[in-house]
Protein backbone atom coordinates (compact mmCIF):
# COMPACT_ATOMS: atom_id res chain seq x y z
CA UNK A 1 0.00 0.00 0.00
CA UNK A 2 0.82 3.68 -1.01
CA UNK A 3 -0.03 6.57 1.05
CA UNK A 4 1.15 9.73 1.10
CA UNK A 5 1.56 11.51 4.39
CA UNK A 6 2.48 14.84 5.71
CA UNK A 7 5.56 14.77 7.95
CA UNK A 8 5.72 17.96 10.12
CA UNK A 9 9.13 19.26 11.57
CA UNK A 10 7.93 17.97 14.91
CA UNK A 11 8.02 14.19 13.42
CA UNK A 12 4.72 13.40 13.24
CA UNK A 13 2.69 12.36 10.78
CA UNK A 14 -0.66 13.74 9.88
CA UNK A 15 -2.99 13.34 6.31
CA UNK A 16 -3.03 16.47 5.14
CA UNK A 17 -6.06 17.91 3.79
CA UNK A 18 -6.07 20.74 1.19
CA UNK A 19 -8.83 22.43 1.70
CA UNK A 20 -9.31 22.74 5.91
CA UNK A 21 -6.83 25.35 7.63
CA UNK A 22 -5.81 23.09 9.94
CA UNK A 23 -3.16 24.00 12.44
CA UNK A 24 -1.96 21.33 14.62
CA UNK A 25 1.17 21.13 16.86
CA UNK A 26 1.73 17.98 18.43
CA UNK A 27 2.14 19.18 21.77
CA UNK A 28 -0.54 21.52 22.24
CA UNK A 29 -4.24 20.86 21.05
CA UNK A 30 -4.78 24.36 19.67
CA UNK A 31 -7.22 24.91 16.38
CA UNK A 32 -8.52 27.57 14.48
CA UNK A 33 -11.70 26.85 14.41
CA UNK A 34 -12.20 27.49 11.26
CA UNK A 35 -11.45 23.52 10.82
CA UNK A 36 -15.01 22.95 12.24
CA UNK A 37 -16.67 24.20 9.19
CA UNK A 38 -16.60 20.96 6.83
CA UNK A 39 -16.78 18.84 9.53
CA UNK A 40 -19.41 19.62 11.54
CA UNK A 41 -22.29 20.62 8.41
CA UNK A 42 -24.10 17.24 9.68
CA UNK A 43 -24.61 18.99 13.15
CA UNK A 44 -26.91 21.27 12.33
CA UNK A 45 -29.02 20.28 9.12
CA UNK A 46 -32.19 21.50 11.22
CA UNK A 47 -31.74 25.18 10.44
CA UNK A 48 -32.46 26.24 13.87
CA UNK A 49 -29.92 28.36 14.06
CA UNK A 50 -31.23 30.61 11.83
CA UNK A 51 -33.45 32.33 14.58
CA UNK A 52 -30.77 32.17 16.99
CA UNK A 53 -28.86 34.66 14.94
CA UNK A 54 -30.91 36.93 15.56
CA UNK A 55 -29.54 40.26 17.38
CA UNK A 56 -30.95 39.98 20.58
CA UNK A 57 -31.58 42.80 23.24
CA UNK A 58 -29.01 42.82 26.05
CA UNK A 59 -30.73 42.45 29.50
CA UNK A 60 -30.12 45.35 31.40
CA UNK A 61 -30.57 43.17 34.84
CA UNK A 62 -28.04 40.91 34.04
CA UNK A 63 -25.47 43.86 33.02
CA UNK A 64 -26.14 45.53 36.10
CA UNK A 65 -25.08 42.98 37.98
CA UNK A 66 -22.19 42.35 36.06
CA UNK A 67 -20.82 45.49 36.93
CA UNK A 68 -21.51 45.73 40.43
CA UNK A 69 -19.31 42.62 40.61
CA UNK A 70 -16.82 44.01 38.71
CA UNK A 71 -16.36 47.36 40.37
CA UNK A 72 -15.98 45.30 43.53
CA UNK A 73 -13.20 42.94 42.44
CA UNK A 74 -11.85 43.75 39.40
CA UNK A 75 -8.12 46.08 39.80
CA UNK A 76 -8.56 47.77 36.31
CA UNK A 77 -11.91 48.25 36.62
CA UNK A 78 -11.43 50.21 40.13
CA UNK A 79 -8.35 52.36 38.91
CA UNK A 80 -10.83 53.88 36.41
CA UNK A 81 -13.16 54.92 38.58
CA UNK A 82 -10.72 55.96 40.99
CA UNK A 83 -9.92 58.31 37.64
CA UNK A 84 -13.91 58.93 36.86
CA UNK A 85 -14.20 60.35 40.78
CA UNK A 86 -11.04 62.64 40.30
CA UNK A 87 -12.16 63.68 36.68
CA UNK A 88 -15.87 64.52 38.31
CA UNK A 89 -14.19 65.94 41.76
CA UNK A 90 -11.82 68.19 39.50
CA UNK A 91 -12.67 68.53 35.69
CA UNK A 92 -9.46 70.67 35.30
CA UNK A 93 -7.32 67.94 36.43
CA UNK A 94 -5.29 66.05 33.76
CA UNK A 95 -4.27 62.44 34.21
CA UNK A 96 -3.25 59.39 32.87
CA UNK A 97 -2.87 56.05 33.45
CA UNK A 98 -0.49 54.07 34.21
CA UNK A 99 -0.84 50.21 33.30
CA UNK A 100 2.41 48.51 34.72
CA UNK A 101 3.85 45.31 33.10
CA UNK A 102 6.35 44.43 35.89
CA UNK A 103 5.54 41.93 38.52
CA UNK A 104 7.38 41.31 41.30
CA UNK A 105 6.18 38.07 42.50
CA UNK A 106 7.19 34.31 41.11
CA UNK A 107 4.83 33.74 38.16
CA UNK A 108 4.94 29.94 39.08
CA UNK A 109 2.59 30.96 42.76
CA UNK A 110 0.98 34.42 42.18
CA UNK A 111 -1.59 35.48 38.78
CA UNK A 112 -4.05 37.48 40.46
CA UNK A 113 -2.59 41.13 41.27
CA UNK A 114 -3.20 43.50 43.66
CA UNK A 115 -5.05 46.81 42.41
CA UNK A 116 -1.93 48.49 43.08
CA UNK A 117 -0.19 46.53 40.88
CA UNK A 118 -1.59 46.35 37.87
CA UNK A 119 -1.31 50.39 37.54
CA UNK A 120 -1.47 53.80 38.61
CA UNK A 121 -2.96 56.75 38.38
CA UNK A 122 -0.67 59.72 37.36
CA UNK A 123 -1.47 63.45 37.04
CA UNK A 124 -0.60 65.59 34.56
CA UNK A 125 0.78 64.55 31.04
CA UNK A 126 2.82 62.06 29.63
CA UNK A 127 6.55 62.63 30.29
CA UNK A 128 8.88 60.66 28.22
CA UNK A 129 11.03 59.33 31.27
CA UNK A 130 9.28 56.55 31.75
CA UNK A 131 9.62 52.33 31.23
CA UNK A 132 8.76 51.53 27.95
CA UNK A 133 7.12 48.50 28.05
CA UNK A 134 4.06 50.21 30.24
CA UNK A 135 1.53 51.14 28.81
CA UNK A 136 0.41 54.73 28.62
CA UNK A 137 -3.30 55.63 28.65
CA UNK A 138 -3.64 59.41 27.96
CA UNK A 139 -6.61 61.08 28.69
CA UNK A 140 -7.45 62.39 25.29
CA UNK A 141 -5.28 61.33 22.40
CA UNK A 142 -7.57 59.69 20.03
CA UNK A 143 -5.69 57.17 18.60
CA UNK A 144 -5.40 53.40 19.51
CA UNK A 145 -2.53 51.64 20.81
CA UNK A 146 -1.53 48.12 20.61
CA UNK A 147 -1.05 45.58 23.46
CA UNK A 148 1.89 44.03 22.89
CA UNK A 149 1.14 39.48 23.88
CA UNK A 150 3.51 39.16 26.44
CA UNK A 151 2.26 41.96 29.13
CA UNK A 152 0.42 40.29 31.73
CA UNK A 153 -2.55 42.56 31.08
CA UNK A 154 -2.92 40.96 27.44
CA UNK A 155 -5.64 38.39 28.35
CA UNK A 156 -7.70 40.27 31.87
CA UNK A 157 -7.82 43.50 29.17
CA UNK A 158 -9.85 41.84 26.56
CA UNK A 159 -11.71 39.27 28.36
CA UNK A 160 -13.04 40.79 31.50
CA UNK A 161 -15.91 38.53 31.80
CA UNK A 162 -13.74 35.49 32.00
CA UNK A 163 -11.08 36.54 34.23
CA UNK A 164 -12.72 38.99 36.46
CA UNK A 165 -10.29 39.25 39.19
CA UNK A 166 -7.61 40.50 36.83
CA UNK A 167 -5.64 37.36 36.84
CA UNK A 168 -2.49 37.88 34.67
CA UNK A 169 -2.01 36.17 31.29
CA UNK A 170 1.47 34.94 29.96
CA UNK A 171 4.66 37.46 30.44
CA UNK A 172 8.07 36.50 29.86
CA UNK A 173 10.12 35.59 32.70
CA UNK A 174 7.60 32.82 34.17
CA UNK A 175 10.60 29.65 35.08
CA UNK A 176 10.20 26.47 34.40
CA UNK A 177 9.81 24.66 37.62
CA UNK A 178 13.32 22.47 38.21
CA UNK A 179 11.08 18.23 38.00
CA UNK A 180 14.49 16.90 39.79
CA UNK A 181 15.17 14.17 36.58
CA UNK A 182 18.28 15.89 35.91
CA UNK A 183 17.55 16.78 32.02
CA UNK A 184 18.95 19.68 30.92
CA UNK A 185 16.21 22.25 29.32
CA UNK A 186 17.42 24.59 26.76
CA UNK A 187 15.34 27.09 27.73
CA UNK A 188 14.94 28.56 31.74
CA UNK A 189 11.59 30.18 31.23
CA UNK A 190 8.00 28.86 29.90
CA UNK A 191 6.85 29.81 26.39
CA UNK A 192 3.49 31.45 25.74
CA UNK A 193 2.67 28.22 23.71
CA UNK A 194 3.38 26.44 26.73
CA UNK A 195 1.50 28.63 29.24
CA UNK A 196 -1.76 28.63 26.85
CA UNK A 197 -1.28 24.68 26.93
CA UNK A 198 -1.50 24.98 30.36
CA UNK A 199 -4.48 26.66 30.36
CA UNK A 200 -6.58 25.03 27.96
CA UNK A 201 -6.28 21.94 30.25
CA UNK A 202 -9.11 21.12 32.65
CA UNK A 203 -9.00 20.17 36.32
CA UNK A 204 -11.09 18.78 38.26
CA UNK A 205 -10.78 21.20 41.05
CA UNK A 206 -10.63 23.72 39.32
CA UNK A 207 -14.41 26.01 38.92
CA UNK A 208 -13.84 28.79 36.40
CA UNK A 209 -16.07 30.10 33.67
CA UNK A 210 -13.27 29.64 31.29
CA UNK A 211 -14.18 26.15 30.09
CA UNK A 212 -17.86 26.60 29.81
CA UNK A 213 -18.04 30.03 27.94
CA UNK A 214 -18.82 28.53 24.65
CA UNK A 215 -18.43 31.10 22.18
CA UNK A 216 -16.24 33.42 23.99
CA UNK A 217 -14.39 30.37 24.74
CA UNK A 218 -14.12 29.40 20.73
CA UNK A 219 -13.28 32.99 20.37
CA UNK A 220 -10.58 33.13 23.35
CA UNK A 221 -8.67 30.10 21.46
CA UNK A 222 -8.49 32.25 17.91
CA UNK A 223 -7.14 35.10 19.85
CA UNK A 224 -4.62 32.52 21.63
CA UNK A 225 -3.58 31.15 18.67
CA UNK A 226 -3.46 34.43 16.76
CA UNK A 227 -1.17 35.81 20.04
CA UNK A 228 1.38 32.79 19.51
CA UNK A 229 1.57 33.25 16.58
CA UNK A 230 2.86 36.95 16.29
CA UNK A 231 5.33 36.13 18.86
CA UNK A 232 6.51 33.47 17.08
CA UNK A 233 7.01 35.72 13.75
CA UNK A 234 8.45 38.71 16.27
CA UNK A 235 10.93 35.97 17.04
CA UNK A 236 11.57 35.70 13.02
CA UNK A 237 11.70 39.27 12.40
CA UNK A 238 14.25 39.91 15.59
CA UNK A 239 16.40 36.46 14.19
CA UNK A 240 16.86 36.87 10.89
CA UNK A 241 20.82 36.91 11.31
CA UNK A 242 20.67 33.73 13.42
CA UNK A 243 18.17 32.40 10.62
CA UNK A 244 20.74 32.39 7.91
CA UNK A 245 18.18 35.00 6.02
CA UNK A 246 21.50 36.90 4.52
CA UNK A 247 21.49 33.73 2.28
CA UNK A 248 18.74 34.22 0.44
CA UNK A 249 18.86 37.88 0.78
CA UNK A 250 17.83 39.94 -2.57
CA UNK A 251 19.36 43.03 -1.40
CA UNK A 252 22.74 41.18 -0.91
CA UNK A 253 22.30 39.58 -4.23
CA UNK A 254 22.05 42.56 -6.06
CA UNK A 255 24.45 44.15 -3.99
CA UNK A 256 27.18 41.90 -5.35
CA UNK A 257 26.11 41.99 -8.99
CA UNK A 258 26.81 45.70 -8.66
CA UNK A 259 23.52 47.42 -9.56
CA UNK A 260 23.61 50.86 -7.77
CA UNK A 261 20.32 51.49 -7.47
CA UNK A 262 19.11 49.54 -4.53
CA UNK A 263 16.17 51.32 -3.49
CA UNK A 264 13.83 48.48 -5.70
CA UNK A 265 14.55 45.84 -3.59
CA UNK A 266 13.57 46.76 -0.21
CA UNK A 267 14.01 44.84 3.01
CA UNK A 268 12.45 41.54 3.14
CA UNK A 269 11.62 39.14 6.28
CA UNK A 270 11.88 35.96 5.35
CA UNK A 271 10.11 33.02 7.57
CA UNK A 272 12.30 30.31 7.63
CA UNK A 273 10.94 26.52 6.43
CA UNK A 274 10.02 25.68 10.17
CA UNK A 275 7.09 28.60 10.21
CA UNK A 276 4.19 26.09 9.63
CA UNK A 277 2.08 27.62 6.81
CA UNK A 278 4.74 29.63 5.32
CA UNK A 279 5.71 29.08 1.35
CA UNK A 280 8.93 27.40 2.94
CA UNK A 281 7.33 24.99 4.87
CA UNK A 282 4.79 24.36 2.34
CA UNK A 283 7.41 23.88 -0.76
CA UNK A 284 9.35 21.51 1.93
CA UNK A 285 6.14 19.37 2.25
CA UNK A 286 6.01 19.59 -1.00
CA UNK A 287 9.27 18.37 -2.28
CA UNK A 288 8.91 15.78 0.05
CA UNK A 289 6.19 14.30 -1.33
CA UNK A 290 7.37 14.68 -4.70
CA UNK A 291 10.57 12.40 -3.62
CA UNK A 292 8.58 9.95 -1.98
CA UNK A 293 6.43 9.49 -5.34
CA UNK A 294 9.74 9.41 -7.54
CA UNK A 295 11.50 7.11 -5.32
CA UNK A 296 8.36 4.39 -4.23
CA UNK A 297 5.81 5.47 -7.55
CA UNK A 298 2.50 6.79 -7.28
CA UNK A 299 0.64 6.08 -4.58
CA UNK A 300 -2.17 4.08 -4.20
CA UNK A 301 -4.29 5.58 -1.75
CA UNK A 302 -5.19 9.52 -0.60
CA UNK A 303 -6.22 9.37 2.82
CA UNK A 304 -8.31 12.14 4.63
CA UNK A 305 -9.38 11.65 8.25
CA UNK A 306 -11.66 14.30 9.22
CA UNK A 307 -13.71 14.62 12.69
CA UNK A 308 -17.11 13.59 13.43
CA UNK A 309 -19.02 15.56 16.01
CA UNK A 310 -20.81 12.13 16.01
CA UNK A 311 -18.38 10.31 17.47
CA UNK A 312 -19.09 8.33 21.13
CA UNK A 313 -16.27 9.78 23.27
CA UNK A 314 -17.61 13.26 21.99
CA UNK A 315 -21.11 13.26 22.38
CA UNK A 316 -20.45 11.68 26.11
CA UNK A 317 -18.19 14.13 27.36
CA UNK A 318 -20.45 17.25 26.01
CA UNK A 319 -23.75 15.14 27.25
CA UNK A 320 -22.34 14.97 30.86
CA UNK A 321 -21.27 19.09 30.54
CA UNK A 322 -24.52 20.10 29.05
CA UNK A 323 -22.32 21.48 26.08
CA UNK A 324 -22.65 21.46 22.18
CA UNK A 325 -19.80 19.48 20.36
CA UNK A 326 -18.83 22.72 19.15
CA UNK A 327 -18.83 24.63 22.32
CA UNK A 328 -15.01 22.60 23.25
CA UNK A 329 -12.84 22.85 19.50
CA UNK A 330 -10.09 21.49 21.70
CA UNK A 331 -11.74 18.51 23.06
CA UNK A 332 -12.40 17.92 19.18
CA UNK A 333 -8.73 18.25 18.71
CA UNK A 334 -7.78 15.88 21.46
CA UNK A 335 -10.10 13.40 20.30
CA UNK A 336 -8.92 13.34 16.50
CA UNK A 337 -5.29 13.02 17.60
CA UNK A 338 -6.26 9.76 19.38
CA UNK A 339 -8.34 8.29 16.63
CA UNK A 340 -5.15 9.36 13.84
CA UNK A 341 -2.82 7.96 16.36
CA UNK A 342 -4.72 4.55 16.48
CA UNK A 343 -5.24 4.65 12.48
CA UNK A 344 -1.76 4.90 12.09
CA UNK A 345 -1.14 2.05 14.66
CA UNK A 346 -3.23 -0.02 12.63
CA UNK A 347 -1.81 0.50 9.14
CA UNK A 348 1.59 0.41 10.45
CA UNK A 349 1.55 -2.46 12.61
CA UNK A 350 -1.38 -4.52 11.87
CA UNK A 351 -0.43 -4.18 8.53
CA UNK A 352 -4.35 -4.80 7.29
CA UNK A 353 -3.11 -4.25 3.48
CA UNK A 354 -0.13 -5.85 2.72
CA UNK A 355 2.82 -5.06 0.63
CA UNK A 356 3.08 -1.24 2.08
CA UNK A 357 6.18 0.34 0.72
CA UNK A 358 6.07 3.50 2.28
CA UNK A 359 3.61 5.54 4.47
CA UNK B 1 -11.76 -6.89 7.21
CA UNK B 2 -14.19 -4.45 7.12
CA UNK B 3 -17.08 -6.52 8.10
CA UNK B 4 -15.97 -7.53 11.48
CA UNK B 5 -14.63 -4.11 12.28
CA UNK B 6 -15.58 -2.82 16.11
CA UNK B 7 -15.57 0.55 16.90
CA UNK B 8 -12.12 1.67 18.84
CA UNK B 9 -14.23 3.35 21.94
CA UNK B 10 -11.44 5.54 23.42
CA UNK B 11 -12.98 5.80 26.86
CA UNK B 12 -13.63 9.23 28.56
CA UNK B 13 -11.18 11.15 29.98
CA UNK B 14 -10.72 9.82 33.46
CA UNK B 15 -6.89 9.82 33.65
CA UNK B 16 -4.81 12.80 35.30
CA UNK B 17 -1.62 14.17 34.76
CA UNK B 18 0.45 13.39 38.18
CA UNK B 19 1.93 17.19 38.12
CA UNK B 20 -0.62 19.35 37.66
CA UNK B 21 -4.25 17.44 37.08
CA UNK B 22 -5.54 18.18 34.01
CA UNK B 23 -7.82 15.24 33.02
CA UNK B 24 -6.78 13.38 30.15
CA UNK B 25 -7.54 10.26 27.91
CA UNK B 26 -5.64 7.34 27.98
CA UNK B 27 -5.30 7.66 24.63
CA UNK B 28 -3.27 10.69 24.61
CA UNK B 29 -0.33 9.20 26.93
CA UNK B 30 3.08 9.16 25.68
CA UNK B 31 5.20 5.96 25.46
CA UNK B 32 2.59 4.14 24.26
CA UNK B 33 4.45 1.32 22.99
CA UNK B 34 5.84 0.12 26.04
CA UNK B 35 3.24 -1.65 27.84
CA UNK B 36 2.58 -2.35 31.80
CA UNK B 37 3.93 1.74 32.14
CA UNK B 38 2.32 4.57 34.47
CA UNK B 39 0.51 6.67 31.40
CA UNK B 40 2.31 10.09 31.77
CA UNK B 41 1.12 13.51 29.87
CA UNK B 42 3.20 15.96 28.19
CA UNK B 43 0.67 18.41 26.47
CA UNK B 44 0.02 19.80 29.47
CA UNK B 45 2.63 20.68 31.78
CA UNK B 46 5.65 18.91 29.73
CA UNK B 47 6.10 16.43 32.78
CA UNK B 48 5.59 19.38 36.01
CA UNK B 49 8.32 21.49 34.15
CA UNK B 50 5.54 24.19 33.47
CA UNK B 51 3.93 25.14 36.54
CA UNK B 52 1.38 28.08 36.75
CA UNK B 53 -1.18 29.08 39.54
CA UNK B 54 -4.90 27.41 39.20
CA UNK B 55 -6.89 29.78 38.32
CA UNK B 56 -9.10 31.37 40.88
CA UNK B 57 -12.78 29.80 41.43
CA UNK B 58 -14.91 32.60 39.13
CA UNK B 59 -17.38 34.47 41.58
CA UNK B 60 -20.65 32.91 41.46
CA UNK B 61 -22.64 35.08 39.80
CA UNK B 62 -20.32 34.84 36.53
CA UNK B 63 -19.82 30.97 37.36
CA UNK B 64 -23.88 30.41 37.25
CA UNK B 65 -24.61 32.55 34.50
CA UNK B 66 -23.32 30.88 31.06
CA UNK B 67 -24.22 26.92 33.36
CA UNK B 68 -27.77 27.11 35.16
CA UNK B 69 -30.24 26.30 32.95
CA UNK B 70 -32.93 28.69 33.45
CA UNK B 71 -34.61 31.36 30.67
CA UNK B 72 -31.89 34.16 31.40
CA UNK B 73 -28.77 31.85 31.71
CA UNK B 74 -29.32 30.16 28.26
CA UNK B 75 -30.03 34.08 26.81
CA UNK B 76 -26.84 34.85 28.31
CA UNK B 77 -24.86 32.10 27.05
CA UNK B 78 -26.24 32.90 23.76
CA UNK B 79 -24.92 36.37 23.59
CA UNK B 80 -21.81 36.14 26.07
CA UNK B 81 -19.59 37.25 22.94
CA UNK B 82 -22.15 40.54 23.19
CA UNK B 83 -21.33 40.41 26.86
CA UNK B 84 -17.64 40.86 27.10
CA UNK B 85 -17.81 43.13 24.19
CA UNK B 86 -19.58 45.40 26.26
CA UNK B 87 -17.52 45.25 29.16
CA UNK B 88 -13.52 45.12 28.32
CA UNK B 89 -10.93 47.35 27.73
CA UNK B 90 -9.69 46.50 24.61
CA UNK B 91 -10.56 45.72 21.19
CA UNK B 92 -10.25 43.00 18.52
CA UNK B 93 -8.17 44.15 16.16
CA UNK B 94 -8.78 41.34 13.38
CA UNK B 95 -11.25 41.66 11.11
CA UNK B 96 -14.22 39.35 12.41
CA UNK B 97 -16.10 36.97 9.44
CA UNK B 98 -19.39 37.60 10.26
CA UNK B 99 -20.85 35.17 6.64
CA UNK B 100 -19.55 32.03 8.47
CA UNK B 101 -22.56 32.61 11.35
CA UNK B 102 -25.36 33.51 8.78
CA UNK B 103 -24.74 30.50 6.69
CA UNK B 104 -25.87 27.88 10.07
CA UNK B 105 -24.25 25.45 10.61
CA UNK B 106 -21.86 24.87 13.50
CA UNK B 107 -20.99 27.95 15.54
CA UNK B 108 -17.43 29.08 14.64
CA UNK B 109 -15.35 32.24 15.54
CA UNK B 110 -13.18 32.63 12.46
CA UNK B 111 -10.86 36.31 11.69
CA UNK B 112 -9.20 37.47 9.00
CA UNK B 113 -5.96 39.90 8.96
CA UNK B 114 -3.15 40.56 11.98
CA UNK B 115 -4.72 40.24 15.05
CA UNK B 116 -3.94 42.50 18.43
CA UNK B 117 -5.26 44.34 20.86
CA UNK B 118 -5.87 48.04 21.20
CA UNK B 119 -6.41 50.37 24.18
CA UNK B 120 -7.99 54.08 23.47
CA UNK B 121 -7.90 57.03 25.97
CA UNK B 122 -9.73 57.44 29.09
CA UNK B 123 -11.77 60.27 27.49
CA UNK B 124 -13.51 60.32 24.30
CA UNK B 125 -12.65 62.88 21.78
CA UNK B 126 -15.61 65.32 21.55
CA UNK B 127 -18.69 65.20 20.13
CA UNK B 128 -18.20 60.92 20.08
CA UNK B 129 -19.78 58.86 22.00
CA UNK B 130 -17.91 56.78 24.89
CA UNK B 131 -16.48 53.51 23.64
CA UNK B 132 -14.64 50.61 25.83
CA UNK B 133 -13.35 51.26 29.03
CA UNK B 134 -14.42 54.90 28.40
CA UNK B 135 -17.58 53.67 29.60
CA UNK B 136 -16.01 53.47 33.12
CA UNK B 137 -15.38 57.14 33.13
CA UNK B 138 -17.81 58.69 31.38
CA UNK B 139 -21.60 59.51 32.59
CA UNK B 140 -21.49 56.49 34.95
CA UNK B 141 -24.89 57.72 36.22
CA UNK B 142 -26.49 56.07 33.11
CA UNK B 143 -23.76 53.47 32.62
CA UNK B 144 -26.37 50.53 32.37
CA UNK B 145 -28.25 52.35 29.29
CA UNK B 146 -25.01 53.25 27.81
CA UNK B 147 -23.23 49.85 27.79
CA UNK B 148 -26.64 48.26 26.57
CA UNK B 149 -26.48 50.67 23.58
CA UNK B 150 -22.86 50.42 22.66
CA UNK B 151 -23.25 47.73 20.31
CA UNK B 152 -25.39 49.42 18.09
Amino acid sequence: MKLITDRKHSGESIPYSVTNVFVYDIDVVLILVTVLNLTYLILNSNGVNADKYKKKELRKEIIDAVIKLLNSINPYVSHLRTARDRFNANPEETLHMRIVSKREKDGRVYNVPTTSEVAMLIPGDFTIDMPSRDIVVQEKSGKLQRISEILPCYLPLQYPLLFPYGEDGFRIGIEKHQTGSGKKTKNKCISIRQWFAFRIHKRKHEKHILLRSRRLWQQFLVDSYTAIESNWLGYIKLNQTSLRAYNYNSVQKASEEGKSDLKDQGLACYLPATFTGGPRYMRNMYLDAMALCKHFGFPDYFITFTCNPKWPELIRFCGERNLRADDRPEIICKILKMKLDSLMLDLTKKKPIREDKYM
Amino acid sequence: MISNAVYIDHGDPIYACEYCGAIMWHGERIEKTVKNKKSKFTSCCLQGQVKLPFLKNSPELLYALPTNDDEISRHFRENIRAYNMIFYFTSLGGDTENSVRASGGPQMFQIHRENYHRIGSLKPDNDIPPKFMQLYIVDTENEVDNRSEALR
